[in-house]
Parts: structure tokens; sequence; C-alpha cells
């Protein structure tokens, strides 16, 4: 389960990231996209929450859903690895039960 | 796919199963998410204009400094944009009809005030200083024709007296301005003419025409545009030019941030022309892709360079803010609902609209004005196109 963890911890950090930069004001800075800045450093901060936006918008969700798929592929295969390994037991045991009553 | 396939078909030989790699993952994930992002941007336009209209009644006339010290025009249009948004509201929401037309007086109000104290120029760009206008006997049409418009706009509503005097002097200036002009075109700026301000003016005159029951302006507007089709369209795009000299001569070729605009007024002055001029706007402007909408500035073909009227212009994309924004008016106008709501999810995607005043920090007062005359478009026009109301007019006309 190594990859979806991966792949959900960088969509987090992604989420977390956009998070923090909304919470420290960032969003106010876009207005430098219309030629209205509330500060010099606007005219970074302000694209710099449209590129972050976009990417968490477009880019999350992406890695999210990959992550969950990988997930339910690794466990769908854990169960059937689980359920062929039962199988293989159970064979096993009936021909150590076949030979017992041979012998 | 296939392999995402045989991963989700393997039976018990799952063991013997290789991991799925992690591009086809990242595939198949954003086959998912990106046909649906646009679902999660879709706004409730009724709150957002209701919003935004609360704003501007309960601040008219908000401090404009650092819109002014950017471009002192856009204080002057989100008061035009304002105008008109209020109007409609007033004419389509009863409960809001007085206080909407509170706060388009006290727009009105302030406007011919700093006109008269500061002169045009305090709504203009720097460079109206720059030497006389060709025509010596003329001011900025750029200036007449939207207070025009905000005047007639109010009048339609409910007619105001206090105002129909300076409306009458400004629309005598406009015809005597355009008919003087080879290019039957006032200037806005010292010999510059541009295509917004001119079909401005003259659906203010078409609104002024029908607030006070006249044809007085009808003739300047069918020469006007049978003017424009033969020496203002572009050749190959047959689109309307946006600026020119008073002899007729092109500067700048068509520019979606005029044409929008343009198209949507000329729907009071001539409607086949409007919807031809939209269409053809639509197709060489417009664009669309996964739900999400935008306009370019310049047509395809043509160097795409920002200036102050596009905004920024998104490489690879060429979407110009200020064509964009001007798009929703013209979808709206045109009644083009997919993609009025295609370029409304864009504006949601990357406009940071705040939920508790619906402006937008991505934009300005003047696009957040834009954006409520879109949303609130419709009854104005409507009412400016019907046959006039009799017993009303003769209110207008003073003759009660």
């Amino acid at each position: 389960m190594k990859r979806p963890a991966v792949l959900f911890g960088f969509a987090a950090l992604l989420f977390a990231t956009h998070a923090a930069a909304g919470l420290a004001g960032w969003a106010e800075h876009t207005s430098a996209i219309a030629g209205m800045p509330t500060s010099p450093a606007s005219f970074v901060l302000g694209p710099a929450f449209v590129l972050l936006h976009l990417v968490v918008v477009v880019l999350a969700p992406v890695l999210t859903i990959a992550a969950m798929l990988d997930a339910l592929l690794v466990l769908r295969r854990q169960i059937e690895r689980g359920q062929d390994e039962r199988g293989r037991r159970g064979r096993e045991r009936e021909r150590v039960d076949a030979g017992r009553r041979c012998a | 796919m296939q392999d995402l396939q045989r991963a989700l078909s393997a039976g018990s030989s799952c063991t013997r199963m290789k991991r799925v790699p992690l591009a086809l993952l990242l595939t198949v994930a954003a086959i998912a998410w990106l046909p649906s992002l646009h679902l999660f941007h879709v706004p409730d336009h009724e709150a957002i204009a209701s919003r935004l209209a609360a704003g501007q009644i309960a601040r008219p006339v908000p401090p404009a400094g650092t819109m002014r010290a950017v471009n002192p025009e856009w204080d002057f249009m989100r008061r035009t944009y304002v105008v008109l948004a209020l109007a409609n509201r007033a004419l389509a929401h009863p409960t809001e009809h007085a206080r909407s037309l509170a706060a388009i007086d006290a727009i009105v109000d302030s406007t011919l005030t700093l006109a008269r104290d500061n002169g045009d120029e305090h709504f203009m760009l720097a460079y109206a200083k720059r030497g006389p206008f060709a025509d010596p006997d003329a001011q900025s049409l750029f200036i007449d024709g939207e207070i025009v418009m905000m005047i007639a706009a109010r009048d339609l509503v409910e007619p105001r007296a206090e105002t129909r005097d300076e409306a009458r002097v400004r629309a005598r200036r406009i015809e005597r301005a355009m008919r003087a002009s080879p290019s039957l075109s006032g200037e806005s700026y010292p010999d510059e003419c541009w295509t917004f301000c001119n079909t401005t003016a003259l659906a203010g005159l078409v609104l002024l025409d029908r607030a006070s029951g006249s044809h007085d302006h009808a003739q300047l507007a069918k020469d006007w545009v049978a003017h424009a089709k033969t020496n203002l369209v572009e050749p190959r795009t047959g689109l309307l030019v946006s600026s020119y000299t008073w002899n007729g001569q092109v500067l700048d070729g068509p520019e979606g941030s005029s044409l929008w605009m343009s198209a949507h007024n000329l729907l009071v002055v001539d409607e086949d022309f409007a919807r031809d001029q939209y269409e053809r706007a639509r197709r060489e402007l417009g664009a669309s892709f996964l739900g999400f909408g935008w306009a370019r500035e310049w047509p395809a073909g043509t160097p795409q360079r920002a200036d102050v009227d596009s905004g920024p212009i998104v490489p690879l994309l060429d979407a110009s803010a200020g064509s964009s924004g001007l798009a929703i008016l013209g979808a709206s106008a045109f009644g083009d609902r997919r993609f009025r709501n295609e370029l409304l999810a864009s504006l949601e995607l990357t406009g940071f609209r705040e939920k508790t005043t619906g402006r937008h920090r991505a934009s300005n007062d003047v696009g957040d004005a834009v954006v409520l005359y879109a949303l609130s478009f419709g009854p104005l026009w409507d009412h400016a196109r019907r046959p006039p109301d009799h017993a009303a007019l003769v209110d207008v006309r003073g003759l009660r």
C-alpha cells in the first residue's frame, strides 16, 4: 500500500498548502491580475495563488482518484491472494488426508 | 486501458499480476475528473447578482482612489454598468425598485458633479490632454454617451425631471459631433473614435428617444449602421474594428473588449446587425473546453498583445480577462446560455469570489459591475424595444 499512500500524501500536501496560502490572505493579492495590487508583493503572490489554486483543483483530485483506484486494486489483489492461499492450504490438507487414508 | 482491464479482470491469477503503471492510473483518474470539474463551478447566478446589487445599493459611490490611479475610465464605466444593472433590477424586482432608483440617482448626480467641477478629463486617461480634438467643438463622446445612457436608463424605469435637460444637451452634442465627422463618429479622445463609445452613445440616444416617445435620433442610428457596414468592418472577419481616427482611418482592428459591448449596444439600434456581430465574435473570439469558456481579445492570426482594455492574456489559451468579462454580457444579451454558463464557470474557477459580498477578488469594481449587469440583463433592453406607453410618455414630456 505504499504507492497509494504516497499519492494520497501528495494530494493532502497540495490541499494543505492551498489552505495555508488562503489563510495567509494570498487570495486578496489576486487583484493584481486586474491591475489593482494590494501591495508590491501582490505581483508575485497573486499569480502564485492562481497557479497553486489551479494545480490543487486540477491535480489534487486526480491524485486522490488515482490513489483510490490503486488502493482498491492492491486490496483486491490481497483478498485474492488470501483466497488463493486458503485454497492452496485446503488442497494440501486434502492431499495429506488422502495419504493418511491410503496408509 | 487494456492494462487496467486486465488488472481488474484478473481472477485467481492475480498473484502473478503486475502493478498498474502509475501513468495509466493518473490518465484514468484525469479522464474521470477533468470533464466533471466544471460541475463543481456552477454558481447560483441570482444569489451572486443579489449580493453584488446589495453592495452597490448600500454604497453607490464607493471610494475609487486605487482604481482611478490605474485607470480613471474604470471609475466612470463602473458607474454606467451599475446604473444599467440597477435599472434592470428595478424593473425586474419591485421590492428593489425604490432602493435601486435612489442608488442610480446618487451615482448620476455624483458623476455630473465631478464632470462639471473637474471636466470630462476627470474620468479619462491622461492622453485626453495630448492635443485638441479634430472637431474643435467636440467633447468626449465616451463621457457624453455613457451619461446619456445612464440618464435614459433611469428615465425608462421612472422619469426624473432633474436630469432631463442635461441629457438633452449632451444628446444634441453627440448628434452634432457624429454628423460633423467624415466617419459619422464622435471622438472619445483627440482624433480617436471608438466603436465601443459610438455604439454606446447610439444606444443611449435610442433609450432617450424611447423614454421621451420621440424618434429624434433614429435616422442618425440608421446612417451610422450603414456607414459602419461599409467602412468600419474588417474584411477578413466581418467584425467591427475597435478604433479609428476622426477621418475614419482604422487604428485598431476588432477587439473583444469593444465588440461584446458594441454588439450588446446594437441590439437596440439594429438587431440584425447586432446578431451578425455577436455570432461572428463568438466564432472568432469565443472558446470553450471541458465546460469552461473564455474569449480572446484579438481574432486568431492577430498578434495577442495585452493592453489596458484586454487585461492580462493567458498564454497558449489567448484568454483575455477584459474580453472574457464582457463576453459574459454579450452571451447574456444574445441569450447564449451555454457560452454564458461556460464563461461564468471560468470566472468561478479563477475569480476567487467572496461568498458574502459576491465580489471577485481577482477582479476590480468595474469587473464586478460588468458581471452584475450581465447577470441582471434583460428588462431594460426589452423595455427599450417595446412600443411606447403613451400615457407614460405624456408624463415624461412634461405635458401633463
